[in-house]
């Protein structure tokens, strides 16, 4: 099931964030947001997320039971002092696994994102691409409905970059809704579809 | 959504693994906090026994009666009234004593000493050491002051002086115990001689419950008052109606000590609850429920509160049978020393378990991204 964005504005006070976005994503689609830095790409993907309730408009989006919404961010969420396969692993309990079952799970999630031989080094021992990856495979492990990933990749290197976009391709396959904020070329160009933002406004370019 | 209760009870064990630095300095700084507690509650209760147990000692529940004037027929008071305040309610001990002529010793003429007659378990009340003592017995007790002074055992004979010369030997009496007067310093140099009651009596002594009340006073003066007016006064003046050791106890600072620990040890818990607020927003978004996020958080909590209070109490009872006998460590010490113990751990977890319902709230966006 698709997510509708319809006629959504946004204000912080007297400052207009956010004018008149429409817009629908699809499944089995990553959309990239890009813009400017205070374009308002992460206070949409707030909106859509439900963690801000839009001044304006409505955000329609399928019903999505706890752990399917899943979100990546620029600055790495992990649990710093466990292993790369409980930070996967983890995920899953809010979905009723019990842990031999979320392990098996979180093993071949690590594996999709190219950190096979990494599961039980504890993260923070790890780089932070590796970890950003970490961040993927979790949200892959869940199977979402939604995945929202703010400026995945701002505090990566390029190199890293390259490895961390190629494991948001993996998002696609799971046929959730993937939308992206960035203004990075490289994982824009992983993107299927590209949308612009402009002053809180939409202009789209793909 | 709520997790298995085995994945929750492994994920606690794990994150306290996981950050055992942290949850052995959180560990030790609370069990010194709960010892400290524990300590001064068990010593003020110590304290307050040892000074209940001197002041029982010294004579703080001994009322002393004396005739108000020589008003009794033969003089002085009716030592058989006295002693017949033995099995009274509230009365633990009573004797009467009286002066005898004065006597000399053969080998010490020119120094004379008083000996008194005495009813009762007078021996007894002047000296605490010996509640066993006899009320009636062959011979005279000397006070240990006197027997050293005259140089004779527990058991001598002594010989008094009479005759015409006053250096003679008139009669001879037995020696058969020994006590300290810790009551009545007064006795130091003189011979008491325990008998049945005589016809007259100087003094009426009486040792009750503890504590001596105005109205046991009055109690006592009317018991006497039958037979002629009387004044009955505390032994111990400064004693009375200050307020008992028991009460001081109950009155004790460290009685709301547990609010600054609980308090304390709480903030600290809370400050390492903050700084975990982006792995509580993580497991929000992961769609963890409310509940079982802080649940999660919370127990690890109280499994190291729990840890604590232990060594905590335990710490602080070794130091208490170590340092204290016995007499001074009743029950009633220990189980509220442990009942404040327990309220700074329960008040502890309950500002935790608030702070971390409160770091639940608000945006999971902004928690996130603060995250350390």
């Amino acid at each position: 099931m698709s997510v509708e964005v319809a006629g959504v504005s946004h204000h912080f006070g007297t400052h207009t964030v956010l004018t008149n976005i429409n817009a629908s994503f699809h499944p089995g689609t990553i959309t990239a947001l890009l813009g400017p830095s205070g374009s308002g790409k992460t206070t949409l993907l707030a909106i859509i997320g439900g963690l801000i309730k839009p001044s304006v408009g409505q955000v329609t989006r399928p019903n999505i039971s706890p752990g399917k919404l899943q979100w990546i961010h620029q600055s790495v969420n992990v649990l710093g002092r466990r292993s790369a396969i409980d930070n996967v692993a983890v995920s899953l309990y809010a979905q009723g696994s019990t842990r031999a079952e979320a392990l098996v799970v979180a093993e071949a999630a690590l594996e999709r994102v190219g950190l096979a031989g990494f599961a039980t080094r504890r993260v923070t021992t790890l780089s932070g691409g590796e970890m950003q990856r970490v961040s993927i495979a979790r949200a892959l492990a869940c199977r979402p409905t939604l995945v929202l990933a703010d400026e995945p990749t701002g505090q990566l290197d390029r190199s890293t970059t390259q490895t961390v976009a190629d494991a948001l391709v993996a998002l696609r396959e799971s046929g959730a809704v993937v939308i992206i904020a960035t203004h990075d070329p490289i994982v824009a160009a992983i993107c299927d579809r590209r949308i612009e933002i402009v002053d809180g406004q939409i202009n789209e370019a793909a | 959504m709520i997790w298995r209760p085995s994945v929750l009870v492994g994920e606690v064990f794990r994150n306290l693994k996981s950050r055992q630095l942290v949850w052995v300095v959180l560990w030790a700084t609370t069990t010194g906090l709960i010892s400290v507690l524990a300590i001064a509650e068990l010593d003020a209760g110590s304290r307050a026994i040892e000074l209940r147990n001197q002041l029982d000692f010294a004579g703080a529940n001994v009322a002393v009666v004396e005739p108000v004037s020589d008003s009794l027929a033969g003089g002085g008071l009716n030592p058989g009234r006295c002693v017949a305040l033995n099995g009274q309610t509230g009365v633990l001990r009573a004797g009467s004593e009286g002066l005898l002529n004065q006597i000399e010793l053969a080998k010490a003429p020119g120094s004379p000493i008083l000996p008194v007659e005495v009813s009762g378990p007078m021996v007894a009340i002047w000296d605490p050491t010996q509640a066993n003592h006899p009320a009636v017995s062959n011979g005279f007790w000397i006070t240990s002051s006197l027997a050293t002074r005259l140089g004779v055992t527990d058991d001598a004979l002594l010989a008094l002086a009479g005759g015409k010369s006053g250096s003679e030997v008139a009669t001879t009496v037995q020696i058969t115990g020994r006590f300290e007067p810790v009551r009545a310093p007064q006795m130091g140099a003189r011979l008491i001689y325990p008998a049945s009651p005589a016809s007259r009596a100087d003094r009426c002594w009486v040792e009750v419950d503890r504590p001596l009340t105005q109205d046991k006073l009055f109690g006592l003066s009317a018991w006497f008052a039958v037979d002629a007016p009387v004044l009955v006064r505390p032994l111990l003046e400064t004693n009375l109606f200050q307020s008992d050791p028991a009460a001081q106890y109950a009155g004790r600072v460290t009685r709301q000590a547990w609010l600054a620990v609980g308090f304390v040890v709480g903030v600290l818990w809370a400050l390492l609850l903050r700084s975990r607020r982006g792995e509580m927003a993580l497991l929000l978004t992961l769609g963890t429920g409310r509940l079982c996020t802080v649940g999660q958080v919370v127990a690890e909590n109280a499994v190291v509160a729990a840890l604590a209070w232990s060594s905590g109490t335990g710490l602080a009872l070794w130091w208490w049978g170590w340092t204290k006998p016995p007499v001074l460590r009743p029950t009633s010490v220990l189980s509220a020393s442990i009942t404040s113990t327990v309220l700074a751990i329960v008040l502890a977890l309950t500002i935790a378990t608030l702070v971390s319902f409160a770091l639940t709230f608000g945006s999971r966006l902004q928690a996130l991204k603060n995250r350390d």
